[in-house]
């Protein structure tokens, strides 16, 4: 009689698994049990619904002064250019200054096929540092995402110090920058460096009786990796410890930091698992999405940081957006992150 | 008359130096007890300028040295209090190390107060991770308070026990008194109580999955539900969790049509609420028109690197929809079956 003692079901992570439907129906499971309410959850799973969204992602194909065109996964997408239409490629750029070949994002206006804002070539490293070698970093983002190569050049560096006063292994970066291959030109800080080694975050507040519903905290995002580019969802940063998700091997190499060992974080948030649902509300720009949970976000738990971008968010990072779903909540990449306010949605 | 006031004045004398000598003692635990939760809080982060206060006015170079300055220095007074409190100590060395701690107390009050000032949030770390609350008025009176304290103890002679029972309840009232006006202004006793009184919300207690399935097999539900199911002694097809539910998944049989039948168990150690429900896949109509969304997305995804432990046919891939997740308490209803509901069987009180 086999008993489940051990019972795994693998890394719960809709890239890494074989089976990514059986996050897909978990809803529709626990309809079964509970009560389902209305929601717009089933079309943000569905990827055909990708063409009534804002954010639109592919390689640039062409661009003129009135028009951009991008080879996107569902086939070419031509968007007009206005006067009101900015670009950022490394900082501030005109729309024209973008380059063939450039991977984009593009958030369109809602009615209109026009872009609104273009990020070309955008790309963020979020971890800890564990070499320096001048003005070059090589930064752990964690056993789900594996190591990146940061280049800070003498022009951007003073402006990086300033937010990350210690560019040494065993603390915390987290930058946004020009992807070329193989690195990030590092140019703008998306956060203060928090002043504790990577390995030691706060203990979060203690909380008697149950989690207060909505959770307050900061809102950010990472790059695609190995998810599809047009997915919506959340890298949400308090995964089931039950899953294989949280009992990957610990890292023994120094300044390697396993998220999922360093506790918490500094924001409690309830356990949930790939597949569930949350509302995210950015408050900066008023616009909520229901959101699955696709992958696991532990990393953003080393990170007891506040975003600035409407008022002081409190402590603590409680999404990890995908790029796609960043956008579409009016997000500016640039920035890195928003005030965001979380429930679990239903 | 005149013999009375004179016996009088001594014994308010005797009380009175019997109220400063007492706060010889006092300062000296609080200091050594204020280095304990430093080191504390060095140990587990591994660095002593880990929220220390005061020190993050500095520049960061600096964080470090200060932090080991104001440790050695607290330390330092803490000793130098204890040993200079006695005969073998007293005269101007006692009396070095009461005004250094005074000093410092004052030092406090100022640094305090620039700290509040320039960043609100910051807690005065006085006691380690007990004082991450932000700096308040509280603080303030509080190092004044020590500070008087540490003043007060200029030029108390040697201490000894006290000579007879009403010094004695002096000394004790005193410091009683004392204590319980440092308590009400230190943030650090909330701090304290709550740790030692706290219990994990069920959203974030760990509880592995051989409990949950423990307390499933010892259930009502279970027995009930038993005959349905395909191979109830094999691994659930899925299991996941949201706040404070586990949801297990198996698969079973009615009427000749395969069904999921889902456990929901209430993520408690004992007496585990547990709720349960049967989904008809090929019955819901939302689940089959959506089950080509579902085969796009698996398509969009590239393959994968690593084959999970546990996989198995999956009778209907189907869109998710979002669903209230009750987390906010169990529900104690002894069966819950939903129903006028496409794709979930009303189970017959039979089963």
């Amino acid at each position: 009689m086999r008993r489940n003692a051990d019972f795994r079901q693998g890394c719960d992570d809709l890239v890494e698994s074989a089976t990514p439907a059986r996050f897909t129906r978990r809803s529709l499971l626990r309809a079964a049990v509970f009560s389902p309410h209305e929601s717009t959850y089933h079309g943000l799973w569905d990827p055909r619904q990708a063409a009534a969204r804002t954010a639109i992602i592919g390689q640039i194909v062409d661009v003129s002064p009135h028009i951009i065109v991008l080879h996107t996964d569902k086939g070419e997408r031509r968007l007009a250019l206005s006067p009101t239409t900015t670009a950022w490629r490394g900082s501030p750029v005109r729309p024209a200054a973008l380059r063939k070949d450039d991977l984009a994002i593009v958030r369109s206006h809602g009615t209109r096929n026009e872009a609104e804002r273009i990020w070309a070539q955008i790309g963020r490293v979020t971890g800890t540092i564990i070499e320096t070698n001048g003005s070059t970093l090589l930064v752990d983002e964690g056993p789900a995402k594996g190591r990146k190569i940061v280049l800070i050049d003498k022009s951007w560096h003073s402006q990086i110090q300033v937010r990350f006063p210690r560019l040494e292994p065993g603390y915390l970066i987290d930058v946004i920058g020009l992807r070329h291959q193989g690195y990030l030109q590092a140019t703008t800080p998306a956060t203060s460096q928090p002043p504790y080694r990577a390995d030691h975050p706060p203990a979060p507040p203690l909380i008697s009786g149950h989690i207060p519903i909505p959770i307050n905290g900061t809102a950010v995002w990472h790059e695609p990796g190995e998810e599809p580019p047009g997915l919506l969802g959340v890298a949400y940063p308090a995964l089931d410890p039950e899953t294989d998700c949280e009992s990957r091997p610990a890292a023994t190499e120094p300044h390697v930091v396993d998220p999922h060992a360093a506790g918490p974080g500094c924001v409690r948030l309830p356990y949930l698992s790939v597949g569930s649902a949350v509302r995210i509300h950015n408050e900066c720009t008023d616009r909520s999405a229901v959101l699955p949970v696709t992958s696991c976000g532990a990393a953003a738990r080393l990170f007891c940081d506040r975003c600035v971008e409407c008022g002081t968010s409190p402590k603590g990072r409680i999404a990890d957006l995908t790029l796609t779903a960043f956008v579409e909540l009016g997000g500016k990449l640039e920035v890195g992150c928003f005030n965001a306010t979380l429930t679990i949605a239903g | 008359m005149g013999g009375i006031e004179v016996f009088t004045a001594d014994r308010v004398a005797d009380v009175i130096t019997a109220a400063r000598a007492v706060q010889i003692p006092l300062l000296a635990i609080l200091l050594l007890g204020a280095c304990a939760a430093k080191a504390r809080r060095a140990v587990a982060t591994r660095s002593i300028a880990a929220g220390t206060g005061p020190t993050a006015m500095f520049p960061v170079r600096l964080h470090k040295p200060m932090a080991i300055a104001l440790f050695t220095a607290e330390f330092a007074l803490g000793i130098g209090l204890l040993l200079t409190s006695g005969r073998i100590g007293a005269g101007a060395s006692a009396l070095v190390i009461r005004i250094a701690t005074a000093l410092l107390f004052a030092m406090g009050i100022g640094a305090l107060h620039v700290l509040r000032g320039r960043q609100p949030d910051a807690g005065c770390g006085c006691f380690g991770d007990l004082s991450d609350t932000p700096v308040s008025w509280q603080s303030l009176t509080r190092s004044a308070l020590l500070c008087g304290a540490a003043a007060a103890t200029f030029g108390v002679p040697a201490l000894h026990l006290p000579a007879n029972a009403i010094q004695a309840a002096v000394v004790l009232s005193v410091a009683a008194a004392e204590l319980l006006l440092l308590a009400f202004l230190s943030p650090e006793i909330g701090e304290l109580m709550v740790r030692l009184g706290y219990s994990e919300p069920c959203e974030v207690r760990r509880l592995p999955v051989s409990r949950t399935l423990a307390a499933l097999r010892a259930s009502s539900h279970w027995r009930r539900y038993r005959r349905i199911l395909t191979s109830p002694e094999d691994e659930p097809v899925d299991v996941w969790r949201e706040g404070c539910w586990r949801y297990v998944v198996y698969q079973g049989q009615v009427a000749s049509r395969r069904v999921d039948v889902v456990f929901a168990v209430y993520l408690k150690a004992r007496r585990a609420p547990v709720r349960a429900g049967i989904f008809d896949a090929t019955a819901d109509k939302r689940a089959r028109e959506a089950a080509d969304a579902a085969a796009a997305l698996e398509r969009s995804i590239p393959a994968p690197r690593q084959a999970p432990v546990s996989s198995h046919p999956t009778p209907v891939a189907a869109s998710a929809r979002a669903h209230s997740v009750p987390h906010r308490g169990p529900h104690r209803t002894v069966h819950h079956v939903p129903h006028q509901r496409p794709g979930i069987l009303r189970i017959s009180k039979r089963l």
